[in-house]
This record gives C-alpha cells, structure tokens and sequence, in this order.
C-alpha cells in the first residue's frame, strides 16, 4: 500500500508534533514550568562546570595556587552535589510529565475511536489503530523526556561557551586586537552548520521514519486480521500461505526500519564528524592568527577548551534531531486518528427524546457506502408504531443498509428518516440509540462475564433485570448450567458458547435496554428450530408494543409481520401483508414458492399430517 | 464491574515463568548464533572506534603543549615524533611557512582525518547492529508467527488478539535491542575502558586513580539497579498487554458499544487499564530517575577531582597543564561507557522480561504438532471412523465419551441437534482444531494422531458460519482455497456459485480489494465466495458449519446446485438448522449431549417419529405462513 499523504509529511516541519502536544503541554503546565525550571538548573549547573575550570587553568599560566585550587574545588563540589539533585528532580520531573500526557493522548484516541462511527472503521484497520495507539504514542516519551532536557542543556552550554568567547575576544578590542572577536565569530559555524545538515535533511528522514511506522502498522495489520481469522486459517489449512504473507510484511517493515537505521547511522555520527571539523577549522584560524600574533597562544587555547566543551554535548544534538523528527512522524500518524472527521454527529439543535412511540419513516433516502454505487435508492417507507415489519430480499438487496439508518450508523446521502415525525437528525446520538435495540448478524460477545455482556448497554443493571432478559431470550436455562452461571467469562469472541447460544445472549442484551424499536438483523439464522421457535414466540411477546423490524432469511419470521417489505437492488419493490402480497406476482410470490419448495423437499411419504402442511401454502403454477 | 479482559494471565503476573536467567540467555544467544561473523566485525569496527576516540585528545593535548610552550615530547613516541618533526620541516621548506603554522596544519589534518575515521567507523557500526539485531528480531518475530499458525484453538479461544500482538512487537523488540548491539556495544565499552586506561596510565599514573576508584562504584549502583527495575518493567510489560487487548477488542465490538451507547463506560475501563499502566510506567522509569544520576554524578565528581589532584600536580610540576586537559576530555570519554554499562544492566532487564515472555509463548506447546517427519497422508479416499473419542473442553467435564462414528467414503453425513449439542465439537475434532484426549481417529485406516498435519490439513476444508475474509484483494482471499489456483479456474468457482456477474462488476474484479472481516459484502455474499474458494480447494473431506444459514432462501436456491457440487465426490459433513441442506443427506446423525441418539436416513428417521421428526416438523411449522 502506497503512503496517501506524501506531501504533508515533507512539508510538515514540526508543525504536526508541535499541534499534537501544545494542548497537552497546557494542561500539565505545572509540572512543565517545573521541568523547565530544574532543567535549567541543571543545564547551568553543567556549564558552570567547565568554564570554572576552564578559568581556573587560564589563571595557571600566571598563578596557579593552592588556595585557588582549593576554592575552585569545594565550588565544584557543590556543583555536582546541584547537579545530583537537578539530575533526579529534572528526571522525576520528565517523566512524570511525559507519562502523564502519554496517558492523556492514549485516553483521547480511545475516547475518538469510541466516538468515531462505523464508516471510520471501514477505512481503519484494526491493526493499523493499534500500532498507533501503543507504539506511536510511545515514542513520544523520548521527545518529552530527555529530548527535550537535552535541548535545554545544549543551549545552555553553548550560550556559555559563547559569551565567553565573545567576552573574551571584546576585551581584546579596544587593544585594536580583533583577533579574538574573529576566533568567536567563527565558533558560530558549528551550531549553523548543524542546523542547516538536520533541516536539509528533515523533510526525506520524516518519510523514512513515517513509512517505518506505516510499515510497522501493516505488519501489526497482518498479524491482528491473522489472529482474529485463526479458525479460517486452520480450517483451510493455509498457515504457511498465511506465514508467507507475514513474512513479506515482516520482510517490508525490517527494509523500512533499515533505511531510518541508515539516517541515524549517518546523522548521528555525522553531527560530531561536523563538530570535529568545526574544531579543525578553529585550529586553523587560530593557529593562522597566532602566527601573525594577532592572539596569543594562550587566548588561543582557551578558545580550544571552550570549543572542546560544546563538542561532547554536540553528540546529542544529532540525537535530538533524530528523536526529533521521529516523533513528528509519530505525530502525522497520530493526528490521522486525532483530525479524523467523525460522520455522524449531534446536530447542533439536537434534542434528547425518549419514550418515543416508535413510528418510523423513511422519505426519499438515498445510501450509499462509497459514493459510487447506491445501496438504497429513493426509499419511502412508513412504519406505524408497534408494527412488525418484516424486511426480505436477496443478499446485498439493501436490507441491512436501511436498518443500519435508522441508529445512524451511517447518515443516508438525500432524504430524511423520521421517527414520531421527528428527523433522527434532531435526536441527540445517545436519545436516538437509547431508543433502538439492534440484534446484529454476528454475535459478539465481549471478554467479560455473561452478565456484564447482557447489562452491556446498561452496566447497573442488577442480576434481576438480567435474568428476566436472558429468560426471554431462551438462554437462563442454558447459562444456569453453567459452574459460574452468569458470572461466567466467555471468551474474546465468546467462544466458548455455540453460535446461537451467542446470539441469544446478544438477544438478551438487547431485551435489557426494553427499547421502543427493535431490530433483529437477521439474528435467529444460527439457531436450530426448536430455539427458533421458542425465540419467535418469545419475539411475539417482546416485540408487543415496540415497532420491530425483522430482518430474516427464514420464513418463520413471516407468521407475526404485519406488513412485509421486499427490497431489491436497494429499493423497495412490494409492500404488504402475507395475504396481500400472495396474490400479486412477484418476488414475494417467488419468495414463498421457493420457501414452498423447500418444505416440498422436507416431505415424506404417506404421511398425512406432512402432506396438510404443505397443503397450507398456496400453491402456484407456473 | 470488572476489566474487559479475562485472568488468563494471572499466573504471569510480575512473577515468574519460572525461567532461569541462564534459560534466557540461551534463548536469545541462539538468535545471534548466524551472525557471528557480523558480530565480529562489529566487534572490530568498535574496538577502533575505541581507539581513534581515544587519539583525539592526544593531538589536543600536543596542540595545547606546543601553544603553551612547554618543552615536551610531542606524543611520547619517538617513531611518531620524527614523522611529525620532519613532515613539519619539510612543510616549513617546501611552503615557506612559520614552525607554529606548519605544526598547526600536520595536527589539524591529523585531527581531520581521524575524524573522518571515527565518522566512518561509527556509521559502519549503527549500521551493522541495527542490522543484525533487526534480522534477529525478523526471525524471532516469524517463528513466534509461525508457532501461533501451529498452536491449535485451545490457546486462540483463551488468549486475545491485542495480548497476543504485545508479544510478538513490545516484547520482541525489547529483546531485538539486546541482541542486536547491546552485548556487542558493551563489550567494546568496555574495551573502550581499557584502551583509556592504558592511555591515561601513562600519562600520569597517579591521576589515574581518580576514575579508576570511581568506576566500580557506578558498576555497583548499575547492579543495584536490577534488583529494583525488573519487577518494574515486567509489570509495565503486562498492563500494556492488557490494553493492547482491550483496544482491539473495542474495535471488534465497535457496532454493538454504539447500538448500546456503551462508549463512556468503555473510556471509563480504558482509563482504569491506562492508569494501571502509567502507574508501573512511573514506577518503572523512576529506579531510572534514581540510578541514572547517581552514575553520572560519579563523572561530575571524577571530573572535580581530576581537576582537583591534577591541578596540585601541575603546581608541584609533575604534570604539565595539556596533561590535565587531556585527563579532563578522558574522564568523560571514560564515563560514558562506563555509565552505559551500568545502564547496560537495565536494557538487559527489559531484553530478559521480553525473552521470558517471548519463551513462555515458545513454550505453549501446541496439542496438535504439525509433526513434519511424520509420514505424509497420502491422497485419500475420504473414510472417516471415531473410534471411542473422549473429549473435553474443560478438565473433567466430557463433552464425548466413547463416541464412535463410521462414515464410509465419499458420503454426505448430516449432523443435526439442538444448539449447543456438540456437533461443531465433532467437527472440530475431525479437523484437527482441538485434539481428543482418548480414543482414535481413523482416515483411510491411519492414525490422524500419527500423520504429518499439514498433509492432512491440505485435504479437509472447513467453512464455519462465522467465515473470516481478510481485508485483501478477493483473488487472495480465493487463494485461500488453493494458491496455486489460476485467473480463470477463480472465475469458473465464482461462476458455480453465482458471485461471477457481482465480482465482474466490481471496480477491480478480482483484484477489488476487501474491507477487514469482508465488510461491505453481505453476509450471504461473504459465504459465496468462501464456496468458491471451497471449490478451488478440491478437499476430500469437506465441512459445511452452518454454511448456508446466512443465506437467503432465493440464493439457496441458486446455489442447490453449486452445494451439490460442493459435496460431489468427497466426503462431507453439514451441520444445518435449515434442514432442507441436509435432507439428501446419505446418514443423518441426530446428536444430544454428546450422544447419537438417532442414525439413518430422512426417510427412515422420519418414520421412526424421533427427534428427528419432531425437529423436521417444527421447521415445517415455523415455515408454513398460515396464520
């Protein structure tokens, strides 16, 4: 797969990174002044360091005595005692503040996925949302933690260093000496050239450490779709085939880590090859200057010492643009997540309604999942309150997409849905869903006890309330035979259970919320006809007083629909009741043919009882 | 209410796998075995490295001597000394230039080039241990793959996806860290050491006492450090399993957290499961906060106490003042490595966490090994017997006891009970997803125990209800069945199952990339193409697990024929509700609570007025439209 949005990581700077942690920073302001603080502290602790001693031995040439040396020494002391305490505080510190906005940014991408809606997961793989949240949040810490005392304490060093020097050379020019003040402005080239090689290089190393992150995400992508489909996998017995498309990612992932390996083999080492030049330069301006005697050998010396300073901490710096870019790549993935549009939202004049009566209608929508084809095509459909309405149609007819409307889950592209006259639009999310009950075609289960997984939608609900909705479920029986019974942890995908001992359960959950519009996405295909029975029976109780709209390959669900809607290529082709729609030709007609047939399959001979069955179908010509 | 994840892990926690370090050791050795010669070379790059970084200060220090006038042997080597006396005679006769100015040119080259050594040398190297700890790592990370493809579903059912991922990339890498260059890094650190000991030693050996009394104290605070910091990252390991986890699974479960407007109780878990891991993170990383500037502190103070012996020793002139600057520029090349050493140890504490974690996977043994040297199944005919199968989920509760079953080759068998009567057990079993604890399974008369799995695997398909797509090109999907499968063999399987015309007219065809879980596609649409790859694989033994119940009755129709197809000429097992799937079947097998309780034929079982027939009459009921 190919990176989309190429240019925005070149042309992003710091911009990203910068966007991603000002809030955070803001919000931890407190523990960011007291890092600031001690880190200066301990920044001018160390640069202290060797311009005491860098005096100290200046003074050796005319007179090194004890006594200075003394002095000098408990003042040095006392340094590394400041320096300890700055070191501890300035880390406690760090890495109190970094993990507290990691903490932070980890809530808010949970709270983003949580509010973000199911289109958003069409895009998104799982795999890719992971890696993000766990590994790109992480790499954060380098930046927050010692990349950023490490800034400090390089400027610090170089301010130092450089007032000094100029110091040094402005003391010379009233002597008419401008030597000194050349050999300083000349110290200027390390910190210019340096920047100048890791801005150059910024844009391309951004790519490189973004395409590793990418390339990291796919392979978790691998690895979690692998995981999460293992029982296909070993059903067809494709691990190796599967092991090769894992490697290749695997392989894609160890090409692109290399080459973010490659620039920081050559950016690290590459700052101090600079520094190391830098003081060559210097050897040779001095050492000219020297020669002409416009500075002394000992000015000359002391110049050598203080560009010796920054050149040890110079080796970070390398380090920091690295970490540095790094992170800013992590941040582009990041706000992948954070500047995500979320589809659906609250209207701003939206309303909480509740106890809605549960009329429904549909006028004029238009659906589709990808703007290219349409999956619902002018759509007019009114739904009276506590009606049963029986959806029927080919796979891909549509059925799925128009229930998926009505709790927004997807927004329609023309047209309006209405429940008690009221477009869903003007229902706040949390109203309109809290009034619809959705049994989806696959049953998941969450990795919590059974009774957490039914009072799902409502976590206080008490072991009562559960039960009553597991008994109307048809599943109390089987729970109760459980060791645990409803404490019972069922598995990731709970699986544990049989598939239409799930959906029951999912049937339950959604029994729990009483909502006034239920809608059972064709959920009773994985039971076997007793269950289906008893369930239907038990539908014909639940659904009395709630509009229900039914979803359902089975003719079963038939017998308690008042009116039955037949979609075909995403519009709506008959309406009616059984009666009604018997009469006419068509898909329905077709529908209960087929349906007829199969019971004709199901017949045996001389029976009696079989043959009255059957004969309470219609049967039709051709 | 409690965490979304289940106690799996509870024998994990912050303790043991019960693995000695000599065990971890070991098992991250053997991942560095192939690269010896690397490592070697490594290994030289470093200790040159160790040895130009160490020059640098001496050409500093004769800059600094020959400047401050002191008389003194340039570099102390005689050999070197007349190279660099007469090289700087010949540049004063040749250029005409001053003494000063020809020493300063051949000290600066001098310095140059040795800079662009260190340069080379240092590139060379990050490049070479990223390398072979990143290739360590892609093994690692592959076989840990390849061993969770072999594991059978008694591991998968319990374990998460997201815990299962925290192995295979925070563990892994802790461990690619260790392997890859901190063993070598450190052992030519520790060279480094060495070479500026002996420097140093000869320049002033009482001087050199200064870091040599402090070095062993940082050595002993990095060991302190282990003590405290293992527990610390292992627990930080652990809860970021468990959130790894519950991402994912709030992923998965995304539909139903909106249809029960379940999300803020979700953050609220998420926040608990946060906390928990910034709390061990803190903890963790504050040993750190601790160690690590009590080891720096012991440069700082070697530096003030260079500073402090050198400077009397200059005083009393028995060192010169370039000698003291050069000592001051060693302490902290000397520290450096020192300092990494000690935190070496804390590396290697998150590199051990990693292995255990990694090994304890390792270790997981699969119920049903692949058995590669096992005799391969030759092609068979497809005869199927259970003989006296005990099996059981959980320890002593049997799901079957002393199950037997003979199915004669190329027969439709149909196994038909109530929800949660056992039958997808049975054809769990028979596709080796779960292993039986007694009895024998019989294929062609061999032992399925004893033959090589994956010969085995390559003729039997499974299609579950709950058919996974991956979010791939339908052509790769398709491959599942058969990878080896060509364009137009694809489009002739899409065609028998009806999907022919609706792929045609997809933006890409057979290239039209899927969402994750096959979204988008209906269900029905979904288990099509699963039967197409069905029929791409050609299996001898074929399993429909409620295959057909997604899909609706006028595409069953359609299909009839692809589905007899599907069960033409192979042994098959179908578990249907719907039982007009199963009614031609040759032996229907009505199954409750791990028993057969009725065997034959539909018509024989209809007019034995069983179970059977009730079920059938049920269905029939729930099918006539009459009210």
């Amino acid at each position: 797969m190919a990176i989309s949005n190429q240019d925005n990581i070149l042309n992003s700077n710091l911009k990203e990174l910068i966007d991603l942690l000002k809030p955070y920073i803001k919000s931890h302001k407190y523990w960011f002044v007291f890092l600031n603080i001690i880190a200066i502290v301990a920044a001018i602790a160390q640069t202290m360091f060797p311009l005491i001693i860098g005096d100290a031995i200046d003074n050796a040439f005319s007179d090194l005595d004890l006594i200075t040396l003394q002095s000098t020494f408990f003042i040095l002391i006392g340094l590394v005692l400041l320096d300890l305490l700055a070191q501890f505080g300035a880390r406690y510190i760090g890495l109190n503040f970094a993990q507290r906005i990691i903490f932070d940014i980890r809530q808010n991408i949970f709270i983003k996925l949580q509010n973000q809606e199911l289109d958003f997961y069409s895009k998104e793989t799982t795999g890719q949302i992971m890696a993000k949240t766990m590994e790109e949040v992480y790499s954060l810490r380098d930046i927050l933690t010692w990349g950023y005392r490490m800034t400090i304490l390089m400027i610090f060093l170089f301010l130092g260093a450089i007032s000094s020097m100029i110091t040094l050379g402005i003391s010379e020019i009233p002597n008419n000496n401008f030597g000194p003040f050349y050999l300083a402005l000349a110290f200027f080239v390390i910190p210019v050239i340096i920047f100048i090689t890791i801005s150059k290089t910024s844009a391309n190393n951004r790519l490189v450490f973004y395409n590793a992150r990418f390339k990291f995400g796919e392979m978790s992508e691998a690895m979690a779709e692998n995981l999460s489909g293992i029982h296909t996998v070993k059903s067809f017995g494709s691990e190796n085939e599967q092991i090769e498309i894992f490697n290749e990612k695997n392989h894609e992932f160890y090409d692109a880590a290399l080459k973010g390996a490659q620039v920081r083999g050559l950016l690290q080492p590459g700052v101090i090859f600079i520094i190391g030049l830098a003081i060559v330069f210097l050897v040779f301006i001095g050492g000219y200057l020297v020669s002409i005697e416009s500075i002394t050998p000992g000015t000359f010396i002391t110049f050598m010492l203080l560009s010796l300073q920054i050149a040890l901490p110079g080796r970070f710096i390398g380090w920091v643009g690295i970490i540095t870019q790094d992170a800013n790549s992590a941040a582009i993935r990041l706000n992948e997540i954070f500047k995500s549009t979320i589809s659906v939202n609250d209207y701003p004049n939206a309303k909480a309604y509740d106890n809605v009566d549960g009329k429904i209608q549909f006028s004029n929508v238009t659906f589709s999942y990808d703007n290219n084809s349409l999956a619902l095509n002018d759509i007019n459909l009114k739904i009276a309150k506590g009606e049963n309405i029986v959806l029927l149609g080919q796979t891909g007819s549509g059925k799925s997409s128009l229930v998926n409307l009505i709790p927004r889950f997807f927004d329609p592209i023309s047209g309006q849905v209405l429940i008690d006259n009221i477009d869903i639009k003007d229902f706040t999310l949390n109203s309109l869903r809290r009034n619809i009950g959705v049994v989806h075609q696959d049953a998941f289960l969450f990795t919590m006890s059974i009774h957490d997984n039914i009072a799902f939608g409502k976590p206080n609900a008490s072991r009562e309330e559960v039960i009553i909705s597991a008994k109307a479920a048809q599943i109390h029986e089987y729970i109760m035979t459980l060791d645990h019974g409803y404490d019972t942890i069922v598995g990731e995908r709970g699986v544990t259970l049989s598939g239409g001992q799930r959906q029951r359960v999912t049937i339950a959950r959604v029994l729990l919320k009483n909502p006034k519009i239920l809608i059972f996405d064709d959920s009773v295909s994985a039971v076997d006809p007793k269950t289906e029975k008893l369930i239907m029976e038990n539908l014909k109780n639940v659904s009395s007083n709630r509009t229900t709209i039914i979803i359902s390959q089975r003719a079963s669900s038939l017998k308690f629909a008042d009116r039955i809607v037949v979609l075909d290529g995403g519009t709506i082709k008959q309406i009616g009741s059984h009666s009604e729609l018997i009469t006419v030709e068509g898909i329905y007609k077709e529908f209960i043919k087929a349906v007829n047939e199969q019971v004709k399959f199901m017949d045996w001979s001389d029976n009696d009882e079989q043959k009255n069955l059957s004969k309470i179908i219609p049967e039709e010509s051709k | 209410m409690t965490a979304i994840h289940t106690d799996a892990e509870k024998e994990l926690k912050r303790g043991s796998f019960g693995y000695t370090d000599m065990q971890l050791y070991k098992f991250m050795f053997a991942y560095v075995k192939p690269y010896l010669k690397e490592l070697s070379i490594i290994l030289f790059l470093m200790i040159s490295f160790s040895i130009s970084t160490a020059l640098g200060p001496v050409i500093i220090q004769t800059t600094i001597d020959r400047f401050s006038s002191e008389e003194s042997l340039l570099f102390g080597n005689d050999f070197i000394d007349s190279i660099f006396l007469s090289l700087s005679q010949s540049l004063q006769n040749s250029f005409n230039v001053s003494i000063i100015w020809s020493e300063v040119i051949i000290l600066g080259i001098s310095y140059l080039l040795l800079q662009c050594l260190i340069f080379y040398l240092s590139y060379k190297r990050i490049i070479m241990v990223t390398e072979v700890g990143m290739k360590a790592e892609l093994t690692i990370r592959l076989e840990l793959f390849s061993h969770l493809q072999e594991l059978d579903m008694s591991y998968h059912d319990k374990n998460e996806v997201g815990r299962i991922m925290s192995r295979l990339t925070g563990d892994v890498n802790a461990i690619r860290e260790m392997i890859g260059g901190q063993v070598v890094n450190n052992f030519a650190n520790f060279l480094t050491v060495i070479t500026i000991l002996y420097f140093i030693l000869r320049y002033d050996p009482v001087l050199t006492l200064v870091p040599l009394s402090l070095i062993p104290i940082v050595i002993f605070i990095g060991l302190l450090s282990k003590k405290f910091a293992r527990p610390r990252r292992k627990e930080t390991r652990r809860t970021n399993s468990i959130m790894m986890a519950n991402i994912g699974e709030a992923i998965a479960g995304i539909k139903v957290t909106k249809g029960a407007n379940r999300e803020p109780e979700n953050v609220k878990i998420f926040r608990d499961l946060n906390n928990q891991n910034f709390n061990a993170s803190v903890r963790a990383d504050s040993m750190n906060a601790i160690f690590f500037p009590l080891m720096l502190a012991m440069q700082t103070l070697g530096v003030a106490l260079i500073f402090y012996v050198g400077g009397l020793r200059v005083i009393s002139g028995a060192i010169t003042i370039g000698t003291l600057t050069a000592f001051l520029f060693y302490n902290s090349i000397l520290f450096r490595p020192v300092v990494l050493l000690g935190q070496f140890y804390q590396q290697l504490q998150d590199a051990l966490t990693g292995a255990e974690r990694a090994l304890a996977l390792f270790d997981t043994k699969t119920k049903i090994p692949i058995k590669p040297e096992s005799p391969q199944l030759p092609l068979i005919k497809g005869e199927v017997i259970f003989d006296h199968i005990y099996f059981e989920y959980e320890k002593n509760q049997p799901i079957y006891d002393k199950f037997s079953l003979y199915v004669p080759a190329g027969k439709t068998i149909a196994l038909v009970g109530k929800t949660g009567a056992g039958k997808s057990t049975i054809i769990n079993l028979l596709s080796r997803m779960y292993d039986f604890q007694d009895g024998e399974l019989l294929i062609d008369n061999h032992n399925i125990k004893d033959m090589n799995l994956n010969s085995f695997r390559s003729q039997i398909a499974v299609v579950p209800q709950d058919f996974f797509l991956f979010s791939n090109s339908i052509k790769l999907n398709l491959k599942l069945g058969n990878p080896r499968a060509t364009e137009e063999e694809m489009w002739n399987a899409l065609d028998m199952v009806g999907l022919k015309s609706f792929v045609k007219n997809m933006s890409d065809g057979l290239d039209t990339k899927l969402q994750e879980r096959g979204g988008r596609l209906s269900v029905g649409q979904r288990q099509l193409l699963v039967f197409a790859a069905v029929l791409l694989a050609d299996p001898r033994i074929l399993i429909l697990d409620e295959a057909t119940s997604s899909i609706d009755v006028f595409s069953e129709l359609k299909i009839q024929k692809s589905i007899q197809l599907l069960l033409k000429n192979r042994t098959s097992f179908i578990i249907a509700h719907r039982l007009s799937t199963i009614r031609n079947a040759d032996t229907i097998i009505v199954i409750d609570d791990g028993q057969i309780i009725e065997q034959g034929t539909h018509d024989e079982l209809i007019s034995q007025k069983g179970d059977y027939y009730d079920l059938v009459k049920n269905q029939i009921e729930l099918s006539s439209i009459n009210r």
